[in-house]
């Protein structure tokens, strides 16, 4: 990982893998984008990496986007672009390829084996999702109970979570966060 | 994507893929270009902070309604590699290929076993 080397040729190469490790989607892989923008290249603080999260939670279009925001904090348009190709085509590849192989062997008990031994995978990816965005993310204990209560919310009504984000960032905006 | 290459073969996935994944990497490379822009300002600031509250709460309830299942039908294999996954990528911070390169197998394997044991 030599930090001399071309930005945009690491951005490729870091999402390239990250994407075929992408098991059970975009909020699964967060701690692995936060893992290496943060932590080992420094492309973002903390507190951008929060922000980049919250901005694609908000936006229409796949949660993956999140990749688009880390690219183009690293090298602006060319970043984003390269980031999300990275990320996004070798998955697409693949999903091409396993659907087609699935097509061929449909009688194979094979495909239902795998898909319910990653469930628990992918589960725990999320969880481990959660907590280190809530380390980032809820810096004060207004913060955290907002966190507590939009989760609580989400789990138990049909309450679209567009307004659970609303809220939160008029709370915030209101400085109580 | 994937309905695109069976009506059109590779040409089709192609345009598939362009289709749903072009218009929000436009968005989203504007709301990028505007935050770099105006990030730091304070207002701003706070709003995102709440709203990453917010959106963290929603992760973690999906993370429970998808365990519910797991939980109400007592798999104890699955809720251990679910703890397992959570401890070596959430609190030892450990790579993510190197942990699923353990872990997938493992969890294909246990499967499977487990499936052998129920439909002999």
């Amino acid at each position: 990982m030599n930090s001399d080397s071309n930005p945009i040729l690491t951005l490729g190469w870091t999402f390239g893998l990250m994407s075929l490790f992408a098991v059970g989607g975009a909020n699964a892989a967060i701690p692995e984008m936060h893992r290496i923008a943060v932590d080992v290249q420094h492309w973002m603080t903390d507190k951008q990496f929060a922000d980049a999260f919250a901005i694609s939670q908000m936006s229409p279009g796949p949660n993956v986007l999140i990749v688009t925001l880390i690219g183009y904090s690293v090298a602006g348009v060319a970043g984003a672009l390269v980031a999300t190709l990275a990320m996004c085509v070798p998955t697409a590849v693949l999903a091409y390829w396993v659907s087609r192989l699935l097509t061929r062997s449909s009688r194979s008990r094979w495909p239902a084996i795998i898909q319910a031994a990653l469930v628990p995978l992918s589960i725990g990816l999320m969880g481990a999702s959660g907590l280190i965005l809530a380390l980032t993310s809820d810096r004060t204990w207004p913060g955290a109970l907002v966190t507590a209560v939009s989760a609580v919310l989400a789990f138990a009504t049909r309450l679209n979570p567009l307004w659970l984000l609303l809220a939160g960032g008029c709370l915030g905006f209101a400085g109580v966060i | 994507m994937v309905f695109g290459s069976r009506f059109r073969g590779i040409p089709g996935s192609i345009a598939a893929f362009a289709g749903l994944l072009g218009p929000p990497v436009v968005i989203m490379t504007i709301l990028a270009a505007l935050y770099a822009r105006y990030g730091e300002i304070d207002a701003l600031r706070r709003i995102l902070a709440g709203v990453s509250c917010a959106a963290v709460g929603l992760l973690l309830s999906a993370v429970f309604r998808m365990m519910m299942p797991l939980v109400k039908r007592r798999d104890l294999v699955a809720l251990v590699l679910l703890a397992a996954v959570f401890v070596a990528i959430g609190l030892l911070r450990l790579p993510l290929p190197a942990v699923l390169l353990v872990a997938i197998p493992l969890s294909i394997a246990l499967s499977f076993a487990m499936r052998r044991r129920v439909r002999p």
